[in-house]
């Protein structure tokens, strides 16, 4: 569905992602995983269009991503939920919701799709008419990944989703994240929380300093010593 | 799902049109009603408040332009007195004699707003992909540069005399007559009233269906947070630049009206930097991003500079003891005033007097 081939950006000066590799399969949940400045953030913002790449190509499902901005994106099935919640802070939860599906023109469908994400998410239900501002941080990142679920993405990008949220509600939420792919939803997700997130994922793609250094099954490397030490510390 | 009311609540929404429509009817019905006028001829300090409405309208409109840009598109904007201007010098370069269009007042209300748009876009295009302060400065220098290169292209705008007889509303005399009899004079203001009226109205109504439509949901989007609205696939440079060109447009058509109130271009000295300010205040006052607030704010802030304020003037000269005494001119201290309540609303009311719910609550999370 998804093939990034030798991707490369740079920061000014500072070259953030040094030739990554790797491929996504429609149905699939894959998760980037990789310490802090591993580049994994970068390599979404890359495949959404929000950052350009210096080299590399990127396709989607057939089609050279390249020269194609990040709001045409959308509309070829890719949505970016991106870092650090970013709801519409003024608008309430319903406005932010339908603000998803602006793209879309099939009034009956985004109906039942805000149905659907209401019932996904009770909590957006019961807090239709609020602020999204006034909303906790984890009501806040559902509402994210609600939005970004209206424009019925074929592939989601989810950034960081656990992000300051309590371990119960990331249990949660990736409880929902797997229900996500039941609906046929492919998912690219990157995670800090390892740990977490090989237990959730098909497939991990582990990055470090830009590169991809091992990319398995999740179950499987979880178990993998070498990356035992790397990022869980002790043995 | 229907779309839900805002957070205000469905019966203030309900009763809002009533509310505007009512004093809609009333500002139509005032010329005939002069309340105000003999209110003030038996107090003796004779005023009349219909020419100073005009003005009132006409910066109404102004204040909606610029929410149009600062209040619903975020875009900090410090130059809307040029567009202002811009549209005024179309208004002259259109209909005076000295040049050969001399469309009338009806061409001069397309040609303006489309020099202003024009110019607007040719400002926009490179300079919308600045953030915050910086789109500011630019556009102030802009401003500058308008209302200097406005007074010394001497032969076009006739520098600070400015451009006259910039031409009256043409209407039929059948009309003319029915609003004022034989009185040109009068028939003449009670055109430039309805038909100041008439647009800020029609502006209004564009405006509010605007707002409630995908574009206006998108432009709110895109101030809240300009990344998160290209993740929902909105193009964040196009929708910058049609509120940008749009509020230029509407500033351009508020231009024409105040150059033919005038009945001249004015010294360009009038759209300067002052104004713009002015302008802004009015919007913060009533509420950034409020269609009912930009309305509000003018009409305090330009009736207290063109009612209030000359009231008081009259009063206080015909006090015995303090008529005459230098110190008794209350224009002279109402730009204090005026300062001193705009930071008690910063203090008290950040948000503005209009401002919705949501905004209140935005407001008070950034002064946390």
């Amino acid at each position: 569905m998804l093939s990034v081939r030798g991707l490369e950006a740079r920061y000014g000066s500072v070259q953030a992602l040094r030739g990554v590799d790797f491929d996504v399969a429609e149905g699939e949940i894959v998760a980037l995983v990789g310490g802090n400045g591993a580049g994994k953030s970068t390599t979404l913002c890359c495949i959404s269009g929000l950052l350009a790449p210096s080299a590399g190509s990127l396709t989607f499902e057939g089609r050279d991503l390249q020269g194609i901005p990040a709001h045409d994106r959308v509309r070829l099935g890719l949505s970016h939920c991106p870092e650090g919640r970013r709801v519409f802070a003024r608008m309430t939860v319903a406005e932010n919701l339908q603000i998803g599906a602006i793209t879309r023109a099939d009034k009956a469908a985004i109906a039942s799709d805000l149905d659907q994400i209401e019932a996904i998410f009770p909590v957006l239900a019961q807090r239709r008419t609020q602020a999204a501002g006034t909303l906790s941080g984890g009501e806040q990142q559902m509402l994210a990944i609600g939005r970004a679920l209206m424009s019925r993405p074929r592939l989601l990008l989810l950034d960081e989703p656990s992000l300051g949220l309590a371990p119960l509600i990331v249990q949660a939420l990736f409880a929902v994240i797997a229900d996500l792919r039941r609906r046929g939803t492919t998912v690219l997700l990157v995670e800090q929380n390892a740990r977490a997130a090989l237990g959730l994922c098909d497939r991990a793609v582990v990055l470090e300093r830009g590169t991809v250094i091992v990319t398995g099954r999740g179950s499987d490397l979880l178990h993998d010593p070498a990356l035992h030490a790397a990022y869980f510390g002790g043995s | 799902m229907a779309p839900p009311p805002p957070a205000t609540g469905a019966a203030t929404a309900m009763r809002r049109p009533s509310l505007e429509l009512g004093l809609l009817v009333l500002l139509l019905a005032y010329p005939w009603l002069p309340i105000f006028d003999l209110a003030a001829d038996a107090a003796g300090v004779p005023l009349r408040l219909e020419p100073r409405l005009v003005t009132v309208f006409i910066y109404a409109l102004l204040v909606l332009a610029l929410n149009l840009q600062v209040g619903q598109a975020g875009l900090l904007q410090l130059g809307i007195a040029a567009f202002f201007g811009i549209g005024a010098m179309t208004t002259g370069v259109l209909t005076v004699t000295k040049f050969p269009f001399q469309l009338g007042f009806w061409g001069a209300l397309l040609g303006a707003p489309a020099a202003a748009l024009l110019a607007g876009l040719l400002l926009g295009a490179p300079t919308l992909r600045l953030r915050g302060d910086y789109l500011a400065i630019v556009t102030l220098g802009f401003g500058e540069v308008v209302r200097t290169v406005l007074l010394n292209l001497e032969h076009i705008t006739d520098g600070p005399r400015g451009l006259n007889p910039v031409a009256e509303i043409w209407a039929p005399a059948g009309l003319r007559t029915w609003l004022a009899g034989d009185d040109g004079s009068r028939a003449s203001l009670l055109l430039t009233y309805h038909v100041a009226l008439g647009v800020l109205v029609a502006a209004f109504v564009v405006l509010r269906v605007l707002e409630r439509s995908r574009v206006g949901r998108a432009l709110s989007a895109l101030r809240d947070d300009e990344l998160a609205a290209a993740c929902m696939g909105l193009d964040p440079a196009r929708l910058k630049l049609q509120a940008f060109a749009g509020g230029a447009a509407l500033a351009g058509i508020a231009g024409c009206l105040y150059a033919t109130n005038l009945t001249t271009t004015a010294d360009p000295n009038n759209y300067d930097f002052n104004n713009a300010i002015m302008v802004l205040c009015c919007l913060i006052l009533g509420g950034l991003g409020t269609l009912r607030g930009a309305l509000l704010g003018a009409a305090l802030v330009i009736g207290f500079d063109n009612v209030l304020s000359p009231l008081l003037d009259r009063a206080l000269q015909q006090l015995p003891g303090v008529g005459g005494h230098p110190l008794a001119n209350f224009s002279a201290w109402r730009w204090m005033l005026f300062g001193l309540l705009l930071v008690v609303m910063m203090r008290v009311r950040p948000a503005g007097l209009f401002a919705p719910a949501t905004a209140r609550a935005a407001a008070g999370e950034a002064a946390r």
